[in-house]
């Protein structure tokens, strides 16, 4: 008291020095506090203003969910308007969860009092057969696991030592699921009473739905066949939870023609790095054929929707819509009509046909065989399926990816290198004895004096072991090459093989495989030994010869112009050279090799060709023809492959591969040509 | 004085409370009670509905006698040419049930129908219901399919014992397989707000996108006969646009219905000849 007394009767002196000394020391604070208040406004302005996109998109985020709905696929069709790929619909039944909350939460809370009633007869101490019969369990049975009564036993924990009851609780999560599965279950009861099926929702599936596509429906059963779908439509009320819901399959109007030119789908992989969570109805993407190389055309452009969700994910307001549009059709160049000729014509051979028309490069026909329904590729593809076509060898497309040595159907190179080379003429007559060394001719009694014609129309071996050793390697080679042997065509559909051999020396040597012989040369000079090619390849090569060019770029797009541009140079032959190896090929249909190709009205050149190729340690046969028609003004060139043909089969490709060409070619007279 | 706020909201304490009670009651006694308003009331109807027959058939008594003469002769061509009708149908009919035995196809004709006079209308933005004069005791079972010369009127609601309620196809609350007339693809009819005197429309969704629909080339909708309810072919009305739906994979339109759906008076019941 004394001290405060003091205090209080200070002089006013003192007083103002304290008042002095105080204001030194708020000093400090007058300056800071406005630094501080700054700093506090530049603060707020900063997360107002600057960072104000940065919060508005966290905002959004939180609060706003996006479903993607991809726009269906683009048609594609033949060269004369016929549908090839299009659009089925598909019909599912569909509950939205968002639409089931009053049911989940009705069924959760009448479960909770039961579950109160049930945990009323449970106490502490009580044996593990107590607790059994409380929850009608078979005696013995260890709660939560393989429940009569999985309702409730599932929900409830109880545990146990020494046989005795210590604790018990409720096993709120499991009920919850549990009680969404009831609830759903329920309604995918309604349908299988409607459609006679059979089917059961699993918990997995549920949750994996649940924590990760809440937004998007939940289905039920999928791909309802029409009868379902109408059933459903008329005894399911309108108001219900359970929707059929419409999407599209790819649907194949011509199953299994051209199923490896055409390609088919698969559900595209999730998509990452979007504003918002995204709730994507996955879109189909073309995984081979022109599916694939054209997806960006075909796969049109994605509508969604951006909804408002509370806390737990579940849609409440609509904010923005956009609406699909569907992908742009494709006009291909191929006539389906003559494709199922071809491949109706194929039967269960194994091989290719391939057809185009010499002037555009355009492909008729495409066909690889097996070949396999698309139909059943669509919207999955089972295993059982995948192993029946992978068993079958029929995933191969055997017209862009099959490399076989082209057999005698590669003697026109031959005779254009050595006729280049000028290392003989049209007229020089070569003794064909049935042997050449030790190289035999097909015909092992000879063929006697053959000229250029009757080589290719008899297709004599012994002529072009002559020729070839001496044409020499390399000018066959350099002509293989120059027709574009050694390269992909670059056809519209991926996956085309790159690996084609072209021989020379240094292809040998570089692989490997010893010096270059005299032999090999023989044998190449006939389509046989290394070279490999495929069928579109010697399609091309005879449409390049047909108008007297090198080069043929094929195409799978229908072309409005009558003609195309071409790679490659004009064909440097004299023109009675040209003519001797037309000649010939043309005799090969009337009196030769390729008789069994002959159409009375139509003038055409061929040359057929067997090949063997050592697989798995056995000799594979295969089976040539290549031509085109009409030989005065070409059109149409046509290459057929058959693998495996029967080996007292003396005429391989005359025999076998003939008759499909011609079939083909008759077609094509019918359809273009009258 | 104090008593009067109590007394303001008295009405509404009284709705509160018969909600309440509503809801406490076991669902059988609802049903009953339900059922119970609907039995109570059916009397009325039909006796309303026999009276408006009785003014119609004194009303044509007035008719002169010529009048009637002539009414006869007429009536008694239509009957003629009708009978003639009948036996060309019944040919044809005979004819198609050989060639389907013959193709051990099961006979198309699998029901029978009730005809039934219309003794209630309710055509409201909210209701679009009838209720005719035949239930339980004539044999009419629930989702039996009901149709007119004009084709589908809806499918029964409700049956009770001599009246049923019949849910028109105007409803939004129905729905049924459809397809256009010259395509098999089934489509979904759908009944939309339709108000008291506006003429009767639908919906029509999931038409594949090449259907074709112009103002000046309407297509017909006919029913699938794929559902469970109704018999294939029958007539439910015309489309005349199509635009893409909202999905953009099918196209939606409107479905215009025979006007005569206001005013009906009679309707047959269609009962399957199983049941």
């Amino acid at each position: 008291m004394a001290k405060e007394k003091q205090k209080t009767s200070s002089s006013p002196v003192d007083l103002t020095e304290r008042l002095k000394l105080r204001r030194k020391k708020l000093i400090f604070f007058y300056r800071f506090y406005p630094l501080l208040f700054f700093a506090l406004v530049i603060g707020l302005f900063w997360r107002q203003v600057i960072q104000n996109n940065e919060y508005r998109l966290k905002e959004r985020r939180q609060a706003m969910r996006k479903i993607v709905q991809p726009g269906p696929r683009g048609d594609i069709l033949d060269r004369n308007g016929k549908l090839l790929v299009g659009n089925r619909p598909r019909f599912s039944a569909i509950v939205y969860l968002d639409r089931l909350r009053p049911d989940f939460r009705k069924e959760y809370f009448q479960r909770v009092r039961n579950i109160r009633r049930i945990k009323t007869d449970l106490h502490i101490n009580q044996s593990l057969k107590d607790v059994n019969v409380i929850l009608g369990q078979p005696i013995g049975t260890k709660v939560g696991k393989n429940s009569t009564t999985r309702l409730y036993a599932q929900s409830i924990r109880v545990k146990f030592k020494e046989d005795s009851v210590i604790s018990v609780s409720t096993n709120s999560d499991q009920l919850e699921w549990n009680t969404r599965w009831d609830v759903i279950q329920s309604y995918l009861e309604k349908i299988n009473k409607i459609t006679g099926r059979n089917q059961t929702l699993a918990m997995k599936d549920l949750k994996v739905h649940f924590n990760h596509k809440l937004l998007l429906p939940l289905p039920l059963v999928e791909d309802l066949t029409l009868q379902e779908y109408a059933r459903l439509i008329e005894e399911i009320p309108v108001e219900s939870p359970i929707q059929i819901y419409t999407d599209t399959a790819r649907y194949y109007p011509y199953s299994s023609a051209a199923s490896h030119t055409l390609g088919y789908v698969s559900k595209e992989k999730e998509k990452k790095n979007e504003n918002l969570k995204t709730f994507r109805i996955k879109r189909k993407e073309g995984k081979t054929g022109m599916e694939k190389q054209f997806d960006e055309i075909l796969k049109g452009k994605s509508g969604g929707e951006v909804w408002l969700v509370d806390h737990r994910g579940f849609q409440y307001n609509q904010i923005e819509k956009e609406i699909p549009v569907q992908g742009r059709q494709i006009n291909t160049s191929l006539d389906i009509d003559m494709q199922r000729v071809a491949e109706d014509a194929m039967g269960s051979k194994i091989g290719a046909v391939v057809a185009l028309k010499v002037k555009t490069g355009e492909v008729l026909v495409l066909a690889s065989k097996p070949n396999y329904d698309l139909n059943e590729l669509t919207p999955f593809i089972p295993t059982r399926v995948f192993n029946r076509i992978n068993d079958a060898g029929a995933w191969l497309n055997r017209a862009t990816q099959g490399l076989y040595p082209p057999g005698s159907t590669f003697k026109m190179i031959t005779a254009i290198a050595g006729l280049n080379e000028g290392k003989m003429l049209p007229e020089t007559g070569i003794n064909c004895q049935g042997k050449l060394w030790d190289m035999k001719c097909w015909n092992l009694s000879g063929h006697g004096i053959v000229n250029l014609q009757d080589s290719l129309s008899q297709s004599c071996n012994v002529y072009y072991y002559a020729l070839g050793v001496n044409t020499k390697v390399e000018a066959i080679s350099k002509t293989a090459k120059m027709f574009g042997l050694n390269d992909p065509t670059g056809i519209e559909i991926p996956n085309e093989t790159g690996r084609m051999i072209v021989p020379d020396r240094e292809w040998k040597e570089s692989k490997k495989l010893g010096n270059w012989r005299q032999g090999d040369t023989a044998n190449f000079s006939i389509g046989q030994g290394y070279i490999r090619v495929t069928p579109l390849q010697m399609a091309c090569f005879t449409a390049s010869f047909a108008r007297k060019e090198t080069l043929t770029k094929p195409t799978l797009l229908y072309q409005s112009k009558k003609e195309i541009q071409h790679p490659g140079t004009n064909l440097n032959l004299q023109v009675d050279h040209y003519q001797a190896i037309v000649e010939g090929m043309s005799q090969a249909v009337t009196s030769g090799t390729a008789k069994n190709s002959r159409i009375p009205g139509l003038t055409i050149a061929a040359k057929t060709g067997t090949a063997q190729v050592p697989v798995k340690g056995e000799k594979l046969t295969i089976a040539w023809y290549v031509g085109y028609a009409p030989i005065e003004n070409p059109e149409i060139a046509v290459c057929v492959t058959i693998e495996g043909t029967d080996p007292n089969d003396r005429f391989n490709g005359g025999t076998t591969a003939a008759p499909i060409a011609k079939v083909v070619l008759e077609q094509y007279k019918e359809r273009y040509m009258n | 004085m104090a008593k009067r706020p109590l007394n303001r909201y008295r009405p509404f304490l009284l709705l509160g409370l018969f909600i309440f009670i509503w809801k406490v009651v076991p669902k059988s006694v609802q049903l009953t009670l339900h059922k119970s308003f609907y039995e109570f009331q059916a009397p009325l109807w039909i006796g309303s509905s026999k009276i408006e027959d009785l003014h119609s058939y004194w009303s044509t008594r007035t008719n002169s006698e010529n009048k009637l003469i002539e009414a006869g002769i007429q009536l008694s061509r239509n009957n003629h040419e009708l009978r003639i009708q009948l036996d060309q149908v019944k040919l044809q009919q005979e004819e198609l049930n050989s060639l389907r035995s013959l193709h051990n196809l099961s006979p198309i004709n699998n029901y029978t129908y009730e005809t039934a006079r219309v003794c209630k209308r309710d055509l409201t933005s909210w209701w679009q219901e009838i209720t005719i004069r035949k239930g339980d005791n004539h044999g009419i079972l629930k989702n039996s399919p009901v149709i007119f010369a004009g084709g589908v009127v809806g499918k029964v609601k409700e049956t009770y014992e001599t009246t049923s309620t019949v849910l028109l196809i105007t409803s939004r609350h129905f729905r049924m397989a459809a397809r256009f007339e010259n395509d098999p693809r089934p489509v979904t009819y759908i009944g939309s707000i339709n108000s008291s005197f506006g003429n009767p429309k639908g919906i029509v969704r999931d038409a594949p996108s090449d259907v074709i629909v112009t103002q000046e080339k309407s297509q017909k909708l006919v029913s699938s006969g794929l559902g469970s309810i109704f018999p294939e072919g029958i007539n439910i009305g015309t489309v005349h646009y199509l635009e893409p739906g909202t999905n953009g994979l099918f196209k939606a339109g409107k479905v215009l219905l025979d006007k005569r759906l206001l005013y009906l008076k009679e309707v047959s019941v269609l009962l399957p000849k199983n049941k």
